[in-house]
């Protein structure tokens, strides 16, 4: 294992590709909101329309960045 | 899109029946997606999957490092054996040696018995578990499936692996998790028994290769890529051999054919009286 531990680029990217997919985050956020008030629900579907935006940006870039 | 889906559908409730007859395509597509319960992995832009592009062996080399250290632990891969990995990713030399590191059990010999000698080229890879049920018992019921044709067994193949590799997250709000599971949403489910098999730094690749967890994924499922085609380099160099003796033939045959049929094609028929 070498000195110092590789950093990977995917988080940081997957995080900027996060402040361009704006509608679904704010669409995940409002179904947060919704099932805490009624105490029951799960927001899988509007975090998999937000993970699906995220990857759209991602899916072209990643390899790029790997040798 | 679940969202927009899920706001058409309420709003053209009372249409449903028409749309259904009218649409039966687009309503069944809908259907599909609402009903989903994974991310579907997007296409990768892979360099080994073009009609001319062939394998890095070098990334092969890396992918199988990170299989040997990494998945091995709880994963077999008992159709490859050591011989098909000469010229791929390693010397034979290399591989004699590192066959000879594992115990194989063979026989039985004259008296009978079973023995261990040391390992083969020809002998497959070493299996972490002897048996399915002794995968189960060690793995909370969740048996770690072979990885020999695993490209080829799931839809979206390495898009899925790279994915499901790369792709552990927080679990969304309101999902509950049971213990011994882990989120990850490209799994059926989101919940997999895998814990996050690969870390920065986790292996260290002796080309120094910086070893993040993308590197060490696109390595790992470009190798699983070959293990599922290993044919696939020589299988495109032939069909680009086929093809060009083929359209060769064809461009010929035509020749020949126009050539022999000149006289005909060309003579004025004329009629006495």
């Amino acid at each position: 294992m070498s000195d110092e531990e590789p950093v990977d680029i995917l988080p940081t990217l997957r995080k900027e590709c996060l402040t361009k997919c704006p509608a679904p985050k704010a669409a995940y956020e409002a179904c947060i909101k919704r099932i805490e008030a009624k105490g029951e629900g799960d927001c899988e579907a509007w975090y998999f329309d937000m993970l699906t935006c995220v990857d759209h940006c991602v899916a072209p870039k990643i390899l790029k960045y790997t040798k | 899109m679940a969202t927009r889906l899920r706001s058409v559908l309420s709003k053209h409730a009372n249409k449903a029946a028409a749309a259904v007859a009218a649409t039966t395509a687009t309503s069944a597509a809908a259907v599909t997606l609402l009903s989903d319960d994974v991310v579907h992995p997007l296409h990768l832009p892979w360099d080994h999957t073009g009609l001319l592009s062939s394998y890095d062996c070098a990334s092969l080399r890396r992918g199988f490092q990170v299989y040997r250290q990494v998945c091995a632990t709880c994963h077999s891969l008992e159709r490859i054996h050591y011989r098909e990995l000469v010229g791929v990713t390693h010397s034979t030399d290399e591989l004699v040696e590192m066959a000879s590191e594992v115990d194989v059990v063979d026989g039985p010999n004259d008296e009978g018995e079973m023995f261990e000698r040391p390992g083969k080229l020809t002998d497959p890879l070493p299996s972490p578990y002897a048996n399915e049920e002794a995968g189960r018992a060690a793995n909370g019921g969740a048996l770690p499936p072979d990885l020999s044709l695993m490209v080829k067994a799931r839809h979206s193949g390495q898009d899925y692996l790279f994915s499901l590799l790369t792709g552990y997250c927080d679990a969304p709000a309101g999902k509950p998790m049971m213990p011994g599971l882990y989120y990850n949403p490209y799994f059926p489910g989101g919940a997999i028994a895998m814990p996050p098999p690969l870390n920065d730094g986790g292996v260290d690749y002796e080309d120094g290769t910086p070893a993040t967890i993308s590197q060490q994924a696109k390595d790992v499922v470009q190798f699983l890529n070959w293990c599922a085609e290993p044919e696939a380099d020589t299988r495109k160099k032939q069909a680009a051999q086929y093809m060009l003796v083929i359209g060769f033939t064809a461009l010929m045959t035509g020749y020949y054919k126009r050539f022999k049929w000149s006289p005909y094609k060309t003579r004025a028929i004329t009629y006495v009286k």
